[in-house]
Order: structure tokens, then sequence, then C-alpha cells
């Protein structure tokens, strides 16, 4: 039984990563394609922060404090952890949808928990791996010889770490559950969570040379700091580095005594978790004057509705819309710093609108907002069939949708852009022109590919919004789009004046979009109808 | 009000449907029975322009499916046997929303929005999202979003699946209701006892075909509906 449990929970999990389609229908050169990506983006993510450890231990190893890369690396394990896996924490521990079908079968309540948190332990597991074996690897180079019993002791670690990793995510998934329980709109705290955790990603990394040259100046006053307060940390970097066996132990401790004490905690309320009522606040009905609006405004409002309702969507298909605003705010400060430094350069000056073009065009590239639009109907496609409404309405209003989220912070950017760098007033238009005309193309290029790349057999909007073939498609496509005119323009065309080649690229999009949005009312429309 | 000629519908090389005939006309309440995987979900779906059809036709008040899906669309409400329905939106901005697209005037749809609503006792939880609705609530919002569009033709899957006897009594006597103003409705139901005391007509299907049709009482004869149901599908 327990083992039919963790089989059904491994599955789910590699659904979760990988989708059904790939399991059940996959063809050679699909596997062979997805092999590629995943090997491509495994290797990348070892190979940034193997470059992040890089910097760090040779410094440390000199100076005697090599054990304090790997307490780093382990800080750096659990934090990621945490973040990775807080929202499946609180999915599969506080929200599961089948605990009560679960309860009502003849399975031990501990057995259902067990391979709960097995899952957020493994999970854990995975992205211990992706930060310590990059570390460890790094860290080896930089000694003169690594023994076995080092990376023995490296593995048991590892899997250690991820204990404590596990149980702070267990109590931050169930606070998040409680608050959000208490919540009216339930995905607030998802979103400023989110965009806290992204916040503060993003200043970390940019800031991250900044840290790595004061945590080497004070290595002394942070190593002491750290055995002191933190003890599993310094206890995981000595077992790894000493390699020594007490350390090992006491980190064993460290990490399955906090985990006994939430796993014994959460053993003795599951049920009571499980089976909470956990509804939202219940809010009374008050009769109120109702807005009439147009069929297309009804749909393009309720295609807002989704995209904010879903804070993934919005995070993942509408990042190039938060860069923009970010990108405008940072112009509006640094803005002139920056444009002495471009200027430093002689004959860079005729260059600056098509950098600048260039560079918020890329940015348009990452919202793809139409591209899971149509797989996301998935159940509720039966509503817009059945309605009188033509595939257009419902193309016009999932592309305005895009357009209303994505187009103002483009255009901000542009105008910021161009006060700053002083643009005449044909740059002045096609600086804001062309982005948008590429952002344009962009989402009737994404609604393109969903309908001939639909996906309806997802559990989670996650798997449609993060892996599906069309937001790939879109992204990589829109990022083809941008840096072909690039090439083209450093290999072939420099001696085309500027304005001249982005008018020619604005033209370009135009006729792209043009193209699609023939397409999508002769073509797209049959294909919907047929979906 | 509903005309079924000659329809054909095949998945692959199964015939989900084979040449299916049924006239519905105004006034009628129409039962179409059948087992599990008999067709029938297939045949609602085809009625309503969802899924395509192989061969025959289909009319909504004279006019054909297939070639002027729009103005049919406009005379019938559909509802399936999951309502799936928008579950980023409250139950208030569901129902604004089908009035939107169905351009239901400012002072009807206040009015009928508060009436059916009221009738299916949902009208406090109208501001809550629908993603926190039970089946039933949101069978009874996929109803009062039906009936607030006044439809000609009424299409339904399952339609008493999940109602509290309250409310399956309440969608009895609104079927009645349309029907005495010329409306017509169509719709599946495994319920031999409903169909029984409400239907003025029933269809039964069995893989795909049609076996028997016809006035509620002539169809029964002697027997109850169950038993009948029982001789055809088992024989």
């Amino acid at each position: 039984m327990l083992k039919a449990l963790i089989k059904i929970r491994l599955l789910s999990l590699w659904q979760a990563f990988v989708g059904r389609r790939v399991q059940k229908r996959a063809n050679k050169l699909k596997i062979v394609l997805y092999t590629i990506l995943a090997v491509y983006i495994i290797a990348s993510l070892f190979a940034s922060m193997g470059l992040i450890f890089r910097g760090l231990a040779r410094p440390l190893v000199s100076i005697g404090f090599g054990w304090l890369v790997m307490a780093v690396a382990a800080i750096m394990s659990v934090a990621v952890s945490v973040v990775g896996s807080i929202f499946m924490t609180q999915q599969q521990i506080y929200e599961a949808k089948d605990n009560e079908l679960l309860l009502s079968m003849p399975i031990p309540p501990s057995y259902i928990l067990a391979t709960r948190v097995l899952m957020i332990l493994i999970l854990n597991i995975l992205f211990g791996i992706f930060i310590l074996v990059p570390a460890f690897f790094v860290y080896c180079l930089e000694v003169p010889a690594v023994s076995p019993l080092m990376i023995i002791n490296f593995i048991i670690a590892l899997v250690l770490m991820s204990f404590i990793s596990t149980a702070i995510s267990c109590i931050c998934g169930g606070v998040v559950a409680f608050v959000s329980s208490k919540m009216r709109r339930k995905n607030l705290i998802s979103v400023v969570l989110m965009l806290a955790i992204f916040f503060a990603y993003m200043y970390f990394y940019m800031n991250i040379q900044t840290y790595t040259a004061k945590l080497i100046a004070a290595g002394a006053e942070v190593a002491a700091a750290i055995s002191k307060s933190l003890p599993p940390i310094f206890h995981f970097g000595m077992a790894v580095t000493g390699p020594d066996p007490l350390a090992l132990l006491l980190l064993a401790v460290w990490c399955l005594a906090p985990f006994a004490v939430v796993y014994y905690l959460l053993s003795k309320s599951f049920i009571k978790i499980a089976t909470a009522k956990r509804g939202t606040v219940r809010v009374e009905y008050r009769e109120r004057e109702l807005k009439v609006s147009s069929v297309r405004a009804a749909l393009l409002r309720k295609e807002l509705g989704r995209f904010f309702s879903l804070p993934l969507y919005v995070f993942n298909c509408s990042l190039g819309a938060v860069f923009a605003l970010i990108g405008a705010a940072a112009l509006i400060v640094k803005g002139a710093e920056l444009k002495a430094a471009l200027y430093m350069f002689s004959g860079f000056q005729a260059l600056v609108p098509l950098l600048v073009c260039a560079a918020i065009c890329f940015l348009a590239t990452t919202n793809c907002i139409t591209a899971p639009t149509i797989s996301l109907e998935a159940k509720t496609l039966w509503l817009l069939k059945s309605m009188p409404i033509s595939a257009y309405d419902v193309f016009y209003a999932k592309i305005m949708s895009s357009l209303v989220v994505t187009l103002p912070p483009l255009a901000i950017l542009s105008v910021v852009a161009c006060v700053v760098f002083g643009a005449t007033p044909l740059q002045w238009l096609l600086i804001i022109v062309t982005p948008l005309l590429l952002q344009i193309f962009i989402s009737l290029m994404g609604l393109v590919l969903n309908l001939l790349l639909p996906r309806f057999d997802w559990l989670s909007e996650m798997i449609v919004i993060k892996q599906s073939a069309s937001v790939m498609a879109a992204v990589f496509g829109g990022m083809a789009v941008v840096l072909l005119p690039v090439l083209v323009y450093v290999l072939l065309a420099r001696n085309i004046p500027g304005d001249i080649y982005l008018a020619m690229c604005a033209l370009l999009f135009l006729i792209l979009s043009l193209i699609m949005l023939a397409f999508l009312k002769g073509k797209g429309a049959k294909i919907f109808n047929e979906l | 009000m509903l005309r079924i000629e000659n329809l054909t519908k095949t998945y692959g090389s199964k015939r989900a449907v084979s040449n299916l005939t049924l006239h519905i006309r105004p006034g009628e309440i129409y039962g179409f029975i059948g087992h599990n995987g008999a067709g029938k979900t297939t045949t609602i779906k085809a009625c309503c322009g969802i899924l395509d059809f192989d061969e025959g036709d289909i009319f909504i008040d004279g006019l054909s499916i297939r070639k002027e899906p729009l103005e049919c669309k406009k005379r019938f409400a559909y509802i399936p046997d999951n309502p799936d329905l928008y579950d980023f939106l409250s139950g208030i901005k569901y129902l604004n929303f089908i009035a939107d697209v169905y351009a239901v005037p400012k002072s009807e749809r206040e009015e009928r929005i508060r009436r059916y609503s009221d009738l299916f006792g949902l009208t406090s939880d109208l501001a809550q999202s629908v993603s926190s609705y039970s089946h039933g609530m949101k069978q009874k919002l996929a109803l009062i979003s039906a009936f607030i569009r006044e439809p000609k033709l009424l299409m339904l899957d399952e339609p008493f699946v999940g109602l509290d006897p309250k409310a399956s009594h309440m969608l009895k006597e609104l079927m009645r209701d349309l029907c005495s103003r010329g409306g017509a409705i169509f719709f599946s139901t495994h319920v031999l006892e409903v169909a029984e005391k409400l239907c003025h007509k029933i269809a039964i299907i069995k893989n795909g075909k049609l076996i028997v049709s016809g006035n509620t009482d002539e169809v029964r004869g002697d027997s109850s509906l169950e038993q009948l149901f029982l001789e055809l599908v088992e024989g």
C-alpha cells in the first residue's frame, strides 16, 4: 500500500515537471529534443552555480577557511529549497485536493503524510544537488587531494541538509496556507510572496560580487559568526571539508531533530489539517447596479480576470512588462550615468537608438501572455464554443488582454529612454513604435502557436504556463525575431543609417503581424472551431 | 424548435451517433435516455455547435447550426453534465458576463438575476468566487445563467445531478414554465422517474442508434419507463 502511494506521488511529481503528453505519446525525436533541452538547462544551472563559488573558493581555501565555501553553499541551498518548495508544501500537505479521497480509503493517515513529506524531501534533495554539487566540485578543484570519505560525507550531508529544508518548508507552507485562508483574495499572498522572492533574488544576484568580496575580506568574522549562531551550517562545512565524522554526526542531530519535531506535530494534527474546510472569507452579496458592456469588452474583462488570478501566469508570461517598469524607473534615476558611459566610446552615439530599441524589444520577447491562453480554457472551452460569438471575438479578447498589460510599460520605458538619451523626433517615433509593433506580433504569434499546439490534458495551470510547447516556441521564436535583425545589422548592414534600419525592422514587424492576423482570421478560426 | 436530421458522428472508427433523427417542437419537454456511452452527450454537444459531425444536419428554429452557428447560439442555452465555469470570477460577475455576451438589457438582467438567484437560493453567495462553490452551487449558477437569457430552447445534459430537492423541484417548475411560454427543452437524464413525470416526449438511444421515440405515455405503454428501458437496452 505504501509502495503504491509512493509510486503515485512520484508519478505526480514527474508529471509536474515533464507533463503527461511526453510520457504517453513521445516519439524518438521528441525524446531527443527534450533530452537535449534538459541537459542544456541542467548544465547551465550547474555552470552558473559553479561560477558563483569559483570566485569564493580559492581565496577562502588559501586562508584556511575552505569549510566556509561549503557553509555558504549550505545556506544558499536551504534558502533555495525552502523558497522552491514552499508552494508545493502548501499544495501537498495543507491544501491537497485528494486528502478526502485518500482518507476515505483503508490507508493509514500516517502513510498519506509520510508520502507527502517524502515528495517535499525529494524536491529539496534536487534543489540541494543543484546548489551543493557545483560548490563541492569547485571546492575539490582548489584542495590538493579529495578523499573517498569526503565524497561519502558530502552525499550524506547533502541528504541531511534536505531534512532541515523540509522542516522549514513545512512550517512556512503552513503559515502561507493559514494566511491565505484568512484572506478574501487568496492569490494575493502568493503574488506578494513571489514578488518579494523575485526581487530579493534579483537584488542578491546583482550584488553577488560585492557580497563575495565582503565575505573574503571578513572571512574570519563570518566564520566565527556561523560557527556560533548557525551550528548545522558550521557542522555541514566541517563534515564535508574535514572530512569530520563527528561533525557529520552532529549535523545529523541538528537536521533530524527539528525534522522529527515538525513531522511529529504534523502527524498529530494531520487529519485535522486534511479535513479542515479552508473556505475563503465569506462575503455576503449586496445587490449593486450592474455594468453593461459589449461582448468584446466582457470577453476582455474575463481574460484579464483570469490573467491576474494566476500569479504564475503574471510572473512567467509578462516578465518583460515588469522589467520595463523597473527599467524606466532605473533610467530616471541612473539614466545620466548610463548615457555618459555609453557616450564615452567615440562613434557609439549613432548606435544608441538601435541599442535602446533592441533592449526594449528584447524585453517584449519575454511577454508571452497569449501563448498558453487557449490551453488554459481546457474544461471551460465549452462556454466559448456554445456562446454566440465568433472565433475572432475570442482571439480579439485574448490579444487585447495581452496588449493592455504589455504595451503601456513598454511605451513608458521607450518614452523615458527617448528623454534620457535625447532622441530626435524621428527616433522618438521609431523607439516607441518598433517595440510596440514587435509586441503586437508576439501576441499574435503566441495565439497562433497555441492554436497549433494546444494542450488540454493538464492537471495544474503551471504545466501549461511554464512547460507547454507553445510558450517555449513563442519565447524562443520572439527572441529569434529580435536577434536576427541584430545579427544582420552587426554582420552585414552596418553601413545603413540606424534610423533607416529601425524603420525597416518596424516594417518587418508590421508585415509579420499582418501575416499572423490573416492566419487567425482564416485558418486560425477554423482550427478553433474544431478544437 | 430543434430538428436533428440523420445525425452521424464518429470518433476514429467508432460510431458514437448513427443516423439519428429527432424533432422537438415548441412547448415540448423532450427527455433523452440511454446507457453510459450511448451517445447522448455527443448528440447534445453537436446540437450546440460544440462538436462537428460527419453527416446529417441540425436545425434550431429553422436555422442550420452548421451554416448559421451564431444565430442558432443566440436562441438556445446549454448546460453540460459537469458545469466547469470560470473559477476566477465571482458568481455575480459570471452572471453579468453571460448577460453581456447575450446582450440582456440592464434592467432585465438585474431583475432576472435577482429572481432566479432567489428561486435557487444562491443570492447570498453571489459575491463568492466560483472556485469556492460546491458542485450543486455551480449547477445552480449555470442554470441561473441559462434562464436569465430567456432562451427559446434549453439543452441540458444531466441537469438534476448535484441539485438539492428544492432546487430540483424549482428546475422542474421552470422547465414547465418555459414550455408553457412556447419554449422547448431537450435534456438527457438517467433519472427515469423524473423523465416519466416531466417529459412530454422521450427518446431512448442505444449504442448511438435511436431505438424508440415518441409521446411518453405511448412509449411507456402499460409498463414503467424503467422496465421498458431495461428491456430495450438489454434486449
